[in-house]
């Protein structure tokens, strides 16, 4: 067939190009950001009136130390250069209206609280003023930071031992068949037994307190890590076995290049899944009897009825948990750099 | 009777294999290729020919028979010198481009540095610069399958196992794929065998097409294709290379015609 047979439609001119502009995120507007701002410095200098204007019901004699009105302060310092940058460098906007977030709903927690305290709604010892709380990090600083230390000495421990083991477990469950066959159906017998079950077993064989601490939060974080390691390896595809190995590719470099690769993403959810066990364990374990640590700290407080020291050091906790969490997530965006675009958790 | 025969390559004999419980993929099925011949075998979906390449590449076990290829029996044990071009190119999510190509190089026992040199050169060759440090999640279809023929010719298999590579493919990209294709087996003289269900693909690329038949796979017809061995001077309008084409594909219309009367009888 020629072009003359053939019906051929042209036409009659390029269409003109339509000029899009780049996909440029837009930093948000000064209006968000001066409402953010303005809400927040409303509700702090609230915070402030209700700590300095509200009379305390039934004070004492000995007027507590004023923790409150410095940090309202600072947290109204905050605001005031936050905004001197939003405008600044409006690239860091978004960051600045994360910070407001986080101010606005502590302030917004605080008024209430502070009010109900001044008006003795609810008294202490079981529910302090808010002051009373703050003033727990500059009173009994010293105390606390050896408990940090303490316990991330104890969890650290205890997870990466918790972790090297379930990892390995995990790579030799799902790569060879005769392990799994033969360890099955101990894995299956001993693994769901809750770690504080093993604590009259662990202070009998342990010497001391701290490698019974060790041994409870390694078992608890040995478990979901196994899990999920035998899971991501038992999920490798099929296919990308088969492609490396008809590249020639020997047992030692499936494993390394192939199976571990693949896994990582199920064994990083392990990790994370563990953390939060070895953080409930970590508590349960400094109540064995240890010289410092949160869990023994907070026992410790709530024996003196000081239970502005119990919350205290929860926040501490939770603090530490974040932190942690945030440095795996590192280490996982590093590993997993090629699952970008994948959805991940 | 001394007549030399042309040195053995992919010799499949008696080969017979079941899908439990019942379906025969392959039955009887005997094929002795010559060592560096281009062969492409063809037939309709479901004929067993992709069971055949992967009994080739030692990925597939069987019930009976004997694989060989150039005199050593394959027996289930895959190799380099067997290698594998997928459809659906299988590159590694977690290796670059680049470390995709030098891990079939390394695997093939060739030290780390060397490996890593050889795959740039690989990459450069293909004008694929750069894209040699991007995870596969990051390029388009055609450069995946790029950088998987370049993984899979790198090492320089002894036989090259197509498993309808470029179907997947828009036109520029599998044009020039089969044109990578056709130079490296016209340089090396290494053995390749393509499947694929395109008929003009399998004539314009090799030497001789297989026919085979549906449920169960059985050999028809082995039909010769004398167009030079510098395929890419030929046009895809050849009258011969149509001509081929259209014979060929007379006979597949039956062959898949017989396949779907079978499938309703089958009830799939």
């Amino acid at each position: 067939m020629t072009a003359q047979e053939l019906q051929v439609t042209r036409p009659a001119a390029e269409p003109e190009s339509v000029a899009v502009a780049p996909d440029a995120i837009l930093p948000p507007s000064n209006r968000i950001i001066n409402l953010g701002a303005g809400v927040g410095v409303v509700l702090w200098l609230l915070v402030l009136a209700a700590h300095r204007l509200i009379p305390q019901v039934g004070a004492s004699f000995k007027v507590p130390a004023d923790y409150l009105t410095p940090v309202a302060l600072v947290v109204l310092g905050i605001f005031g250069v936050t905004f001197g940058i939003a405008y600044r460098l409006p690239t860091q906007r978004p960051r600045v209206l994360a910070i407001y977030r986080v101010l606005i709903v502590l302030g917004a927690v605080l008024i209430p609280w502070e009010v109900a305290s001044r008006l003795a709604w609810i008294k202490p010892p079981f529910f302090p003023s808010p002051s009373k709380v703050i003033g727990v990090y500059i009173e009994d600083s010293s105390k606390l930071l050896l408990s940090i230390a303490y316990s991330m000495r104890l969890l650290v421990v205890g997870y990466l031992i918790g972790c090297i083991a379930g990892v390995s477990f995990g790579l030799a469950l799902g790569w060879s068949r005769r392990v799994s066959n033969w360890s099955m159906f101990w894995i299956r017998l001993i693994g769901p037994i809750p770690a504080t079950a093993w604590i009259p077993l662990a202070i009998v064989i342990f010497p001391n307190s701290f490698t019974a601490g060790v041994f409870l939060i390694a078992f608890a974080s040995w478990f979901p890590v196994m899990m999920l390691t035998w899971s991501g390896v038992a999920g490798v595809p099929k296919a990308l076995l088969e492609a490396a190995q008809t590249l020639g590719a020997d047992e030692k470099r499936l494993l390394r290049q192939v199976v571990i690769p693949a896994a990582l993403p199920s064994v990083f959810v392990g990790l994370f899944m563990s953390l939060g066990t070895a953080f409930a364990i970590l508590i349960v374990a400094e109540m064995l009897g240890v010289k410092a640590g949160l869990g023994w700290y907070i026992t410790w407080a709530q024996g003196w009825s000081e239970y502005h020291k119990v919350y205290a050091a929860m926040l501490v906790l939770g603090a530490l948990f974040i932190t942690v969490v945030s440095g795996i997530f590192k280490i996982r965006d590093r590993l997993l750099g090629w699952q970008k675009g994948i959805l991940r958790w | 009777m001394t007549t030399s025969l042309p040195p053995a390559g992919l010799s499949v004999r008696h080969l017979h294999k079941i899908y439990p419980p019942d379906i025969v993929a392959l039955y009887d099925v005997n094929l002795e290729l010559p060592l560096g011949e281009f062969t492409a075998i063809i037939g309709p979906s479901g004929c067993g020919k992709t069971t055949l390449l992967k009994i080739a590449a030692g990925i597939e076990t069987y019930q009976q028979g004997a694989v060989a290829f150039a005199g050593e029996a394959i027996a289930g044990n895959p190799s380099w010198k067997r290698s594998v071009i997928y459809q659906d190119v299988r590159l590694f999510p977690w290796l670059s481009a680049q470390a995709n190509i030098a891990f079939a190089l390394e695997s093939k026992g060739i030290p780390k540095a060397e490996a890593q040199q050889q795959a740039r050169e690989w990459i450069v060759r293909q004008g694929l610069e750069a894209y040699a440090d991007a995870y596969p999640a990051e390029l388009s279809g055609g450069t995946r399958q790029k950088i998987g023929v370049c993984r899979v010719l790198a090492s320089q298999p002894d036989l090259v196992l197509c498993d309808e590579p470029f179907s997947a493919l828009d036109w520029n990209a599998r044009e020039s794929l089969q044109h990578d294709l056709l130079h490296y087996w016209y340089e090396q003289r290494k053995s390749v065998l393509f499947v694929t269900h395109n008929v003009e693909e399998a004539v314009y690329l090799a030497q001789r097409v297989v026919l085979m038949s549906a449920r169960p796979g059985v050999i028809k017809e082995i039909v010769d294709v004398p167009l030079p061995d510098e395929r890419w001077t030929v046009r895809r309008d050849s009258p011969q290379l149509l001509d081929i084409a259209r014979y060929v594909n007379n006979h597949i219309a039956d062959e898949v015609r017989k396949a779907q009367l079978l499938e309703q009888e089958l009830g799939y």
